[in-house]
C-alpha cells in the first residue's frame, strides 16, 4: 500500500481540528455568555439585585461623605487586601442605585479592571453580575480575558477624562499594581478623584500601624497620586465575626489618626450585619459607610460560588 | 500564634521560613510568582538570602549547590519551569542532597495557560527526570495544609536526603484562607551534616557527585536508592478518608482542589441518602495503595476525578486490583462545578 | 643539609591523572593547587568539576568538591557561595561546558558579580566526547562534526569568552593566559593568584581563561600542539588582563542613593 495515497490519515484529521489561535479574537461583551469562561462568578448577583433597601441606605449615607461623591473612585491596597471585592461590590451597589430614579446617583457607572498583576481572582471575573447590575465593565475581551499580560485598554485614558457618571478603578495589588496609575496620573482630574487604600489587618505587611503606613506611602509613591481615604476591610474569610469587623475598624481609625485620611467605608459580609436576629454589627456603630460585601471571588468548591448560579 | 489571612503561595513562603529555610533561588512564572515576591520582601527580616536566577535551569542548580553545603533550601515554579528543572532534580536525587521544590501547576502541554490543572501528576510521581529515581510528592488541599506540608517537606528532605515536591494547582496557590504557622525553627539548630561541602578542615575532603564509572559501584548506588524508596513507601504514605462507610455506593479518588469540590458534592449526595466516600492521597508518591485497596472493597463503584485527562487513575487502577475505575476530568484550566461533579457521581451510581 | 625545593602541593592528591600526554590540564591543575596552598585556602575551598575532560577533577584536588551537570557549574557555585560566603568556591570548566551549553549560566553568574573564581580551559575542541566542534574551534579547524573544517557561514566565528565577559559592566577580574608556553606559566599563576585573591577579599567575580592544548583530538604531537596553540590560537585569543574590578563604571548606571 502506498501510504502517500492515504490522504485521510488520522493525523491529517487531527491536525485539521486543531484550534485556530485567532478564533477567539472577536469581541466578547460582558453580559453575553462567555463561552468557556468557567472561572466566573454569578453567585450573589441576584441577592444583590434584590437588595434595594440596603442600596438606598448606602446612598443616603454616601451623601454625607464628600470624598465618596467624587466621580472617580479608586481602590488600592496590598496583595490580598480585598480591593477587588470592595471595588466590585461598591460598583454594583452604585449601579443598582443608579437604576432607582431620583436618588441622585447619575449613571453610567463604570468599573475598570486595572489589575496587571495577578491573573487570578480579578474583577473581570464578576463581569456578568456587574453587567446585570447595570455597571459597564471595562476589561480585556476575547481570549485576552484570561491573559497573564499587563493590558491597559486604550479607552481607559478617555474614560478618566470624561465628566459623566462614576468611574470605579480596581487597581492591582501592592506598589507593583499601583504603578499603572503613574502612567495615567497626568490625566486624572484630581479635584474629582478619591483614591482609597483598602486595609485588612489580618494580612501580612499591614498587620500593624508601621506596616500599614509603609504600604500606604509605597502605594502613593508608585501611583504618583495621594490617597483621599481608607477602607476598613479586616476579615478572616468564613471565620470572620462581628468583633473582627469592629477590631479592624478600630485599627483603621488608628491609621486614620496617624495619616489624617478619613475612614470612608467599613465592609462586612451581610451575615455579619444586624438583621434583628443575629446580633451583628449596626450601621450606627461606624462614622462611615457600612458596605455590605458579597463575596464574588470564591473558590470553585463553594456552593454559593459563581458556577452554582 | 494568631491566624492570619494568606494566599497559598505566601503561606508556602512563610512556612519555609518557619521551617528554618533561609535560601531561595527561583525564576518568575505565573501562577507561583507570589512565592518569590513574598520572600523578596520577607527574607531581609530574618536574614534570608533571596536570589532571582536567570532561568529555571540555573535555579535548580543553585539549590543543588546550596543543598551541597547541608543547608535547607527551596525553589518554586510552575509546570513549564518544572520541566526545565527536571535535569537538575535527577542530579540532586542521584547525589542525595536535600531540596524542596514547589510546583504550582498550570494547564496543558506546551505554553498552555495559566489556569489551574493537575496535569503534572505523572511527571511528579514517575521520577520526573532521566535515570531511575523517585521524589516524595506532597499534595495540599488548603492553604493551611500547604503550610503544614512545606514544614513536613523540609523534614522529609533531610530525613531521606532526597528531593521533595509540594504540588498544588493554581487555585491552591492563589486562594486566600486563614492560616496558622508553627513557631520559628532556628536554622542553627540543625545537626551538622558530615557529608556536606563545608571546607576540608581537619578531615578528608568530601566529594558530592553523581558520576560512578564502575558499573558495579553504580548498580550498588541504584540499589541503595531503591532501599531508600522502599523505606519511604513503608513509612511515609499519607492520605485522608472522608465519609467512608462499610457499604458505599461510590468511592471517589481526588486530591488537591478536586478533593474539595468532590467533598461539596459528597455532602449534598449524603443528604439525598447516597453514600459516597472520598479517598484523598496526601502523598502522591508514595501512593497509599493498601489503604485505598481496603476502601475499594467497601464500594460498589469507583471513580477518579482530576483536572487532567486521567493520570492518577493509573494509581487507582493499581490499587483496585482489576476493578473497573471510571473517570471524570476537565482540562484547559476549566474547574468543574460541584454540580457537574455531583451529576457525574449520580450518573455512575445509577448506571 | 638537604632542602626540598620542589614538591607536590598539598591541595593536589598524590595520584596519576587520566589526562593525555601533552595536555595542559595537568599543569593547570597544579597551578590551581599551588595557589590554594599559597593563599592557605585549601581547607575552605570547594571546587566544582564540569562535564568534559576535567569531569574527574575532584579525584586530583585535595579539597571539597562537587560535580555539576553539563554547563551548570556557575549556577551551582552561586548556590554554594550564597549559602556559605565564607567558603572559597571555584569552578573548572572547558569550552563546551562554559561557552556552549553553559553560556547562560556563566554570563549571569559574572553579571551578578558572584564572588566565585572560574578556571576556563579553552582548547578549541570537545575533548571528552571525542573531538567535536566547540564554540571556540578556529575557522577551518577540523573536528569530527566539521570534518571539512569549521565553516564560519554555518557555525559562525569562534567565541572569545574573555572579551565577551569583560564587556559586562559589573566589576570583575578577567584574564587570558596559557600554560602551553613555559615562559608564560608564571604569568598564568599570577593571574590565578589574583583571581582567588579577589574572591578572598569578597571583591568580585573572577575568571582566568587558559588557552590550552588537546594533542589527542587535534591529532598532533604534544610539541606540535603547543606550537599550534601559539601560531594559530594566540593571535586570535590574545593573552592579557581584560578587566579588573577597578575599571570605571559608566556614569549612566552608577547607582544613586536609594531612598529607604
Amino acid at each position: 500500500m502506498n501510504l502517500n495515497e492515504d490522504k485521510n490519515s488520522v493525523d491529517d484529521e487531527s491536525r485539521d481540528s486543531r484550534p485556530d489561535p485567532r478564533s477567539n479574537q472577536k469581541e466578547v461583551h460582558p453580559g453575553q455568555p462567555l463561552g468557556v469562561a468557567k472561572y466566573h462568578i454569578y453567585t450573589h448577583a441576584r441577592h444583590a439585585l434584590g437588595g434595594h433597601e440596603s442600596v438606598k441606605a448606602i446612598y443616603q449615607k454616601l451623601e454625607l461623605l464628600g470624598p465618596l461623591q467624587k466621580r472617580i473612585l479608586g481602590f488600592l491596597g496590598n496583595f490580598g487586601s480585598g480591593k477587588t471585592e470592595v471595588a466590585v461590590n461598591f460598583a454594583m451597589q452604585l449601579g443598582l442605585a443608579a437604576n432607582i430614579e431620583n436618588n441622585g446617583v447619575e449613571g453610567p457607572i463604570r468599573i475598570i479592571d486595572l489589575d496587571i498583576i495577578n491573573p487570578y481572582f480579578r474583577s473581570r471575573e464578576a463581569a456578568e453580575p456587574l453587567t446585570e447590575a447595570g455597571v459597564e465593565v471595562v476589561m480585556p475581551t476575547g481570549d485576552k480575558f484570561w491573559a497573564d499580560l499587563p493590558i491597559i485598554l486604550p479607552e481607559v485614558k478617555g474614560l478618566i477624562k470624561r465628566t459623566d457618571g462614576k468611574l470605579i478603578l480596581d487597581v492591582g495589588g501592592d506598589d507593583l499594581g499601583a504603578r499603572v496609575l503613574s502612567h495615567l496620573n497626568q490625566d486624572f482630574p484630581l479635584e474629582n478623584t478619591t483614591l482609597m487604600m483598602v486595609v485588612n489587618a489580618n494580612r501580612p505587611f499591614t498587620s500593624d500601624l508601621a506596616g500599614a503606613r509603609k504600604v500606604l506611602s509605597e502605594l502613593e509613591d508608585a501611583a504618583g497620586l495621594k490617597f483621599g481615604g481608607l477602607v476598613s476591610n479586616t476579615h478572616l474569610m468564613d471565620e470572620t465575626s462581628p468583633d473582627e469587623i469592629r477590631r479592624g475598624y478600630e485599627f483603621t481609625k488608628k491609621v486614620s489618626a496617624e495619616t489624617g485620611l478619613p475612614v470612608l467605608m467599613v465592609t462586612a459580609e451581610p451575615r455579619l450585619i444586624d438583621n434583628g436576629t443575629n446580633s451583628g454589627i449596626r450601621t450606627e456603630e461606624f462614622d462611615c459607610l457600612l458596605l455590605p460585601l458579597y463575596r464574588f471571588m470564591l473558590p470553585p468548591w463553594r456552593r454559593d460560588s459563581i458556577r452554582s448560579g | 500564634m494568631a491566624r492570619i489571612l494568606m494566599k497559598g503561595n505566601e503561606a508556602i513562603g512563610e512556612a519555609a521560613i518557619r521551617a528554618g529555610c533561609r535560601f531561595f533561588f527561583g525564576y518568575p512564572i505565573t501562577p507561583q510568582s507570589e512565592v518569590p515576591e513574598y520572600l523578596a520582601k520577607r527574607f531581609p527580616e530574618v536574614g534570608g538570602v533571596f536570589t532571582q536566577a536567570e532561568s529555571e535551569v540555573a535555579a535548580v542548580n543553585m539549590i543543588y549547590g546550596a543543598a551541597c553545603t547541608g543547608t535547607r533550601v527551596f525553589t518554586s515554579s510552575s509546570s513549564p519551569g518544572i520541566s526545565l528543572m527536571s535535569e537538575g532534580v535527577s542530579y540532586i536525587a542521584a547525589t542525595e542532597v536535600a531540596v524542596v521544590i514547589v510546583n504550582i501547576v498550570r494547564c496543558s502541554p506546551g505554553l498552555g495557560g495559566i489556569l489551574p490543572s493537575q496535569g503534572d501528576y505523572w511527571q511528579a510521581t514517575r521520577g520526573m527526570g532521566h535515570g531511575d529515581f523517585r521524589i516524595l510528592v506532597l499534595a495540599p488541599a488548603s492553604v493551611q495544609e500547604a503550610a503544614n506540608l512545606i514544614g513536613l517537606a523540609f523534614d522529609l528532605a533531610d530525613k531521606y536526603t532526597n528531593p521533595v515536591m509540594v504540588i498544588g494547582d493554581g487555585i491552591i496557590g492563589q486562594m486566600m484562607e486563614p492560616v496558622e504557622f508553627p513557631e520559628m525553627t532556628d536554622p542553627k539548630s540543625f545537626k551538622e551534616k558530615p557529608w556536606a561541602l563545608t571546607g576540608a578542615k581537619g578531615r578528608e575532603p568530601n566529594i558530592l557527585t553523581s558520576l560512578f564509572l564502575d558499573p558495579d559501584v553504580l548498580e550498588a548506588m541504584n540499589q541503595r536508592l531503591l532501599k531508600k524508596y522502599r523505606q519511604m513507601e513503608a513509612t511515609e504514605k499519607r492520605w485522608e478518608e472522608y465519609n467512608i462507610s462499610d457499604h458505599m455506593d461510590l468511592l471517589v479518588f481526588a486530591y488537591g482542589t478536586m478533593s474539595r469540590i468532590s467533598k461539596t458534592a459528597i455532602d449534598e449526595l449524603k443528604q439525598e441518602g447516597i453514600k459516597v466516600g472520598l479517598f484523598r492521597p496526601i502523598t502522591l508518591y508514595p501512593y497509599a495503595y493498601e489503604a485505598a485497596s481496603a476502601l475499594i472493597e467497601k464500594a460498589d463503584k469507583l471513580i477518579s476525578v482530576e483536572l487532567s485527562t486521567g493520570q492518577m487513575i493509573d494509581d487507582v487502577r493499581l490499587a483496585s486490583k482489576g476493578r473497573e475505575v471510571a473517570f471524570f476530568g476537565r482540562q484547559g484550566g476549566i474547574v468543574p462545578t460541584p454540580e457537574e461533579v455531583k451529576s457525574e457521581f449520580l450518573k455512575l451510581v445509577k448506571s | 643539609m638537604v632542602n626540598t625545593i620542589f614538591s607536590r602541593p598539598e591541595a593536589h592528591r598524590d595520584i596519576f591523572t587520566h589526562y593525555c600526554p601533552g595536555c595542559t590540564h595537568g599543569i593547570t591543575h597544579r597551578l590551581v593547587a599551588e595557589v590554594l596552598d599559597e593563599l592557605k585556602i585549601r581547607e575552605r575551598a570547594v571546587g566544582i568539576a564540569p562535564v568534559g575532560c576535567a569531569v574527574l577533577a575532584y579525584n586530583y584536588f585535595y579539597c571539597d568538591f562537587a560535580e555539576a551537570a553539563h554547563g551548570r557549574a556557575p549556577a551551582m557555585a552561586t548556590g554554594i557561595k550564597r549559602a556559605r560566603p565564607d567558603l572559597i568556591v571555584f569552578t573548572y570548566q572547558g569550552d563546551g561546558d562554559l561557552a556552549s551549553i553553559g553560556m547562560g549560566e556563566i554570563i549571569h553568574a559574572a553579571n551578578r558579580g558572584e564572588k566565585i573564581t572560574v578556571i576556563f580551559i579553552n582548547n578549541a575542541i570537545y575533548g571528552m566526547t571525542g573531538g567535536q566542534m566547540a564554540p571556540t574551534t578556529m575557522p577551518n579547524q577540523r573536528a569530527t562534526t566539521c570534518p571539512f573544517g569549521r565553516d564560519v557561514n554555518v557555525a559562525g566565528y569562534p567565541i572569545r569568552v574573555a572579551e565577551l565577559l569583560s564587556n559586562l559592566v559589573t566589576p570583575s577580574y578577567v584574564a587570558r593566559v596559557t600554560a602551553s608556553i613555559p615562559s608564560q606559566i608564571p604569568n598564568a599563576k599570577r593571574a590565578l593568584r589574583k583571581a582567588f585573591q579577589y574572591q578572598i577579599e569578597g571583591r568580585c567575580f573572577s575568571l582566568v581563561e587558559f588557552v590550552s592544548t588537546c594533542p589527542t583530538n587535534w591529532g598532533m604531537s604534544p610539541i606540535k600542539a603547543c606550537g599550534w596553540a601559539q601560531s594559530d590560537m594566540l593571535p586570535f585569543y590574545k593573552l592579557g588582563v581584560y578587566k579588573t574590578p577597578d575599571d570605571p563604571i559608566p556614569d549612566a548606571v552608577r547607582p544613586r542613593e536609594v531612598k529607604k
